[in-house]
């Protein structure tokens, strides 16, 4: 069943493919390659912390005014085009419409203009690397007056095309978001009610609707800077009556919002994992969900808490302190439910389980981290310190890298038709944990001995001393999980050149997605499937089967039990 | 167009009140001297756009679920109003015209290039506003560099400023690395006229002393 | 449930809710453009309140022209719902004739703003100028901003009128419709905001 027949040339089936599942591999591909290149610029970051005074091993010489370059692209490349595209145009174009049971997004083409203003994007942010000048060095965040004078940073056509880079990206995700959100409202299959949808769904939709919302200012806001920039308006000049903390404010309007639009589709993918591999229904679905809606709107209320110390009405302080400590409730909620949907499972330990277990336990330390910063009277000292590093990477780390580990070992043998190599995932897996938590619990203690972030040299300033053992032994831990990648690039490729074949239904999920071949052909199903139950119909009580797929119609030995436990075939909603 | 059993609006009746409200609000805009003239004339504003956003965008016969999509939309961008108020809006109301003065003033002097004129009178000496601008975080208005930690100690060390000028301009160009650690490169930043003058400001304010 | 028009898939002629996922995806669409469009008001706002001077310059603006425009956009908004109108009764003749009438509307519009914007430049009033550059960099900015949106809505309307004049995809006239009647909108805030409010 599809809307539109099998596209015949290469030009259609791979490049400007409409399809969502090829759209989606376009999206993880560019994703993994711009990893590539910002893991290259973490570990050459790495190397020059660890050892100031020396030249950079594969890199060369490291000036201050490259190194704040880099910390700079860095930040960027790995927010807006690695977390950004794997995680909610990647995999959520990938299961959206499998999970929802339909042959392909609500708007094809729209989805292929999407994907195609990410790469041009992608090509704007690339070539600022090799511009008169370099790429943009005033951090992720671009503050003016840093980045609104080009005097100031010593990159002028480098933050020019940094703007429009994103810029382009934001509005590829736009376009994106509106086809997420319209399909997983309107194109589900007959019987799939919205408290039927896996909870990735669910995830991807909040995702979609909190990033829409919240771009929009720092659009305006980025269109102000880009002008001030390039023509010496005077937004962010207080010689001509503006102000440059409103761009702050802006940025972080969405910039708060943004961390949950990448961390919801993480705990999407953790929660197809944990149920599918424990045998065991989500436990608290519902109020997973009402949860997620709760921090989604609470998300919009937090985001002064990255400026506690720029000079903001101190009256802000407490407000923002407190909505910033109740935003970690639901969160909680979300996370405590994961756990108790492993507690007293039927625990199959895939690599993409422990890949699971590995950013929960993470996430959790790192979330923890955050309540300290989130008061502000902490975070007088804490701020713009090593602290803040440790903290955002070990939370955004588990969301960007372990989640979609994760994803990719469930998923893999769904998108590709052919199974991955266990030892090889095992050793990638455990390397990855062990070298990840020794470089940022090293990083931690740095922050409270005062080593400031942003800066090549921290001791240069005289009334720090110590931390270079601990700067070192972050390196090593650095180096160590970047080189802990290899067996998983060496697994990909293995896999893909081999003949095996993997199952339709490997683990043996309920959700629509797993019941169809892989991977899943032009148009995805068959038949529409039609939906007679919830997603997590997992060790179904009374019956003799290990789980009961959404779109089974009947159950073999029916009893008064079991009519309690399986819901009646669904009307079609009215 | 689909799933309307309601009957249209009048569109040409409510397009004539939407008229009729403009030409109102251009007549209140003659006295909009007062704020409430002001507050009046958006709220007539307001009340167009709810005509149009309900009756032409057929908002009133959509469901509830795309009603609130719409007021969402609202109620964010309002979240950003109201809370940026204390910080932005009312900032500069509690600075004082003389704070602000000089807040503006160390402002463009600071952007001003070397020579136009609108700095300060120490500042007219070639290379000083540069000096201010780029070199003096680390060099310090002293030329002491933070007593040689940060950066090099011109007062207490005559060996930095006895090297030669070719030298001298190669480390603000290329920048240099040493015991302190490392000057960054300015040669992108600085034309050749400006590093010349710095280089001279340096040497005529901290060098022979 | 069955949705009879062209903007659903074809073959999946199904909407879980009822309502056209065209309709569904246009309101996310404009929802986030509220944001766009709000967060550079609201930006404007911060600033205009604590700059009373401002009301100087923006009694520079031509004010016959921003409400000849605002007449100008009205008028295509109406015209645009009719096409509405004819295009949901079947005639796609009808919906095509409106749009193209909707789509010279804007045109009149962006003619008088060409004339307002080269006529503040002339007079010196441009967002570098002095006393009061950073309003002008407002107006343009928003003005400007604006003026792209209406670009947008004229060309989706054109392009949907063609179709819609050989009878096909009636479903889409609603959507383009719904889009320009937000920049409608858009304008009628911002019209007291830069030129009466002072």
């Amino acid at each position: 069943m599809t809307s539109h027949s099998q596209p015949q040339s290469v030009w259609s089936r791979y490049i400007f493919s409409v399809d969502h599942k090829v759209i989606a591999i376009q999206y993880i591909a560019l994703g993994l390659i711009m990893s590539v290149i910002g893991s290259y610029m973490s570990y050459v970051i790495r190397m020059k912390l660890a050892w100031p005074a020396d030249p950079v091993v594969g890199f060369g010489d490291l000036a201050a005014s490259q190194y704040n370059m880099l910390v700079t692209m860095h930040g960027t490349i790995m927010v807006f085009w690695v977390a950004m595209p794997i995680l909610v145009a990647g995999f959520g174009n990938y299961l959206i419409p499998l999970m929802v049971g339909t042959d392909d997004m609500a708007f094809p083409t729209l989805n292929m203009l999407s994907v195609w203003t990410f790469i041009l994007s992608t090509v704007v942010l690339l070539i600022s690397l090799f511009v008169p000048g370099g790429a943009a060095a005033a951090g992720w965040t671009s503050y003016p007056p840093l980045a609104a004078d080009p005097r100031f940073s010593g990159v002028d056509l480098g933050i020019t095309l940094w703007i429009l880079a994103v810029a382009l990206e934001f509005v590829a995700f736009l376009m994106g978001g509106v086809n997420f959100i319209t399909t997983s409202i309107n194109r589900r299959a007959p019987g799939m009610s919205m408290w039927d949808l896996p909870l990735f769904v669910w995830e991807e939709i909040m995702a979609s609707i909190i990033f829409m919302l919240s771009v929009g200012p720092l659009v305006a806001g980025a269109v102000m800077l880009l002008l001030d920039h390039n023509f010496g308006t005077g937004f962010y000049d207080t010689a001509q009556g503006g102000d440059p903390l409103l761009f702050q404010h802006l940025f972080w309007f969405f910039g708060h919002p943004e961390v949950y639009v990448l961390l919801l589709p993480a705990l999407g993918i953790l929660a197809e994992v944990i149920t599918s591999c424990s045998r065991k229904a989500l436990f608290g679905y519902k109020m997973v969900v009402w949860s997620t809606i709760i921090a989604g709107l609470l998300s919009f209320i937090v985001w002064a808490h990255h400026q506690f110390i720029s000079g903001i009405d101190p009256r802000l302080a407490f407000p923002f302190s407190l909505t910033t400590i109740l935003i970690s409730v639901p969160f909680a909620v979300t996370i405590f439910a994961f756990i108790a949907t492993l507690w007293g499972g039927s625990i199959r330990m895939t690599p993409a389980m422990a890949a699971a277990v590995l950013m929960l336990a993470t996430f959790l330390l790192g979330g923890c981290t955050g309540i300290i910063l989130g008061s502000a009277a902490a975070d007088i000292y804490m701020h713009d310190t090593m602290f803040v590093v440790a903290h955002f990477h070990y939370t955004m780390v588990p969301i960007v890298i372990f989640a979609p580990m994760a994803g990719f070992y469930h998923y893999f043998p769904k998108m590709f038709g052919k199974p991955l190599d266990g030892p090889l995932a095992w050793l990638h897996l455990v390397g990855t944990g062990i070298f990840f938590n020794l470089c940022f619990l090293a990083i931690f203690p740095l922050g409270f001995m005062g080593h400031q972030r942003r800066i090549s040299d921290p001791t240069q300033f005289g009334y720090i001393d110590g931390g270079e053992s601990l700067q070192i032994l972050a390196t090593i831990g650095a180096i160590g999980a970047l080189v802990s990648q290899i067996p998983l690039a060496i697994n990909i490729v293995k896999s893909l050149l081999s003949d095996r074949k993997a199952d339709s239904n490997p683990w043996k999920s309920t959700t629509l997605d797993w019941q169809t071949p892989s991977p899943p052909p032009h148009g995805n199903f068959a038949t529409t499937p039609t939906v007679y139950r919830g997603p997590y119909f997992y060790s179904p009580p009374g019956i003799e089967a290990d789980y009961l797929p959404q779109n089974l119609p009947q159950v073999d030995a029916p009893s008064d039990q079991v009519q309690a436990s399986v819901s009646e075939p669904k009307t079609i909603p009215a | 167009m689909t799933n309307k059993t309601h009957p249209h609006p009048p569109y040409i009746r409510i397009w004539f009140i939407l008229l009729a409200a403009l030409a109102g609000s251009l007549v209140l805009g003659i006295w909009a001297g007062s704020k409430i003239m002001v507050a009046v004339i958006f709220a007539v504003a307001a009340a167009k756009a709810f005509l149009v956003v309900t009756y032409f965008m057929h908002l009133k016969f959509a469901p509830r679920w795309i009603r609130l999509i719409a007021v969402g939309a609202v109620s964010v961008v309002a979240v950003l109003y109201f809370g940026l108020i204390p910080d932005i809006q009312l900032g500069y109301a509690s600075l004082s015209t003389d704070q602000l003065a000089v807040i503006n003033q160390a402002s463009a002097a600071v952007r001003s290039d070397a020579g136009d004129g609108s700095a300060t009178a120490a500042a007219s000496i070639p290379g000083a506003d540069t000096y201010q601008t780029y070199c003096v975080a680390c060099h310090q208005a002293d030329g002491r560099g933070l007593n040689g930690k940060l950066a090099a100690d011109f007062i207490a060390d005559p060996s930095r400023l006895a090297k030669s000028d070719e030298e001298l301009l190669k480390s603000i160009r290329e920048g240099i690395t040493g015991e302190i650690g490392q000057m960054p490169p300015w040669g992108s930043v600085l034309s050749e006229t400006q590093q010349l003058e710095v280089l001279s400001y340096v040497r005529s304010q901290f060098g022979g002393k | 449930m069955p949705v009879s028009h062209a903007t659903a898939s074809p073959v999946l002629d199904y909407s879980s809710t009822g309502q056209p996922s065209a309709r569904v995806a246009i309101w996310w669409f404009i929802a986030s453009e509220i944001a766009i469009f709000g967060g550079a008001v609201a930006c404007y706002l911060l600033y205009r309140f604590e700059h009373p001077e401002w009301s100087e310059a923006a009694s520079h603006t031509v004010q016959w022209a921003g409400a000849t425009n605002t007449v100008v956009l009205l008028t295509s908004s109406l015209l645009a719902v009719l096409a509405d109108k004819a295009a949901g009764a079947g005639d796609g003749k009808g919906a095509a004739r409106y749009l193209w009438l909707a789509v010279l509307g804007g045109l009149v519009f962006l003619g008088i703003k060409t004339f307002e914007y080269s006529h503040e430049i002339h007079a010196g009033f441009t967002p570098l100028s002095e006393p009061h550059g950073l309003f002008w960099a407002f107006y343009f900015l928003m003005t400007g901003l604006h003026a792209a949106h209406v670009v947008g809505g004229m060309t989706a309307m054109a392009i949907i009128a063609r179709g819609a004049a050989k009878g096909k995809h009636l479903g889409r006239v609603e959507v383009a419709a719904i889009y320009w009647h937000f920049v409608d909108v858009i304008w009628i805030f911002l019209f007291p905001l830069l030129y009466l409010a002072s």
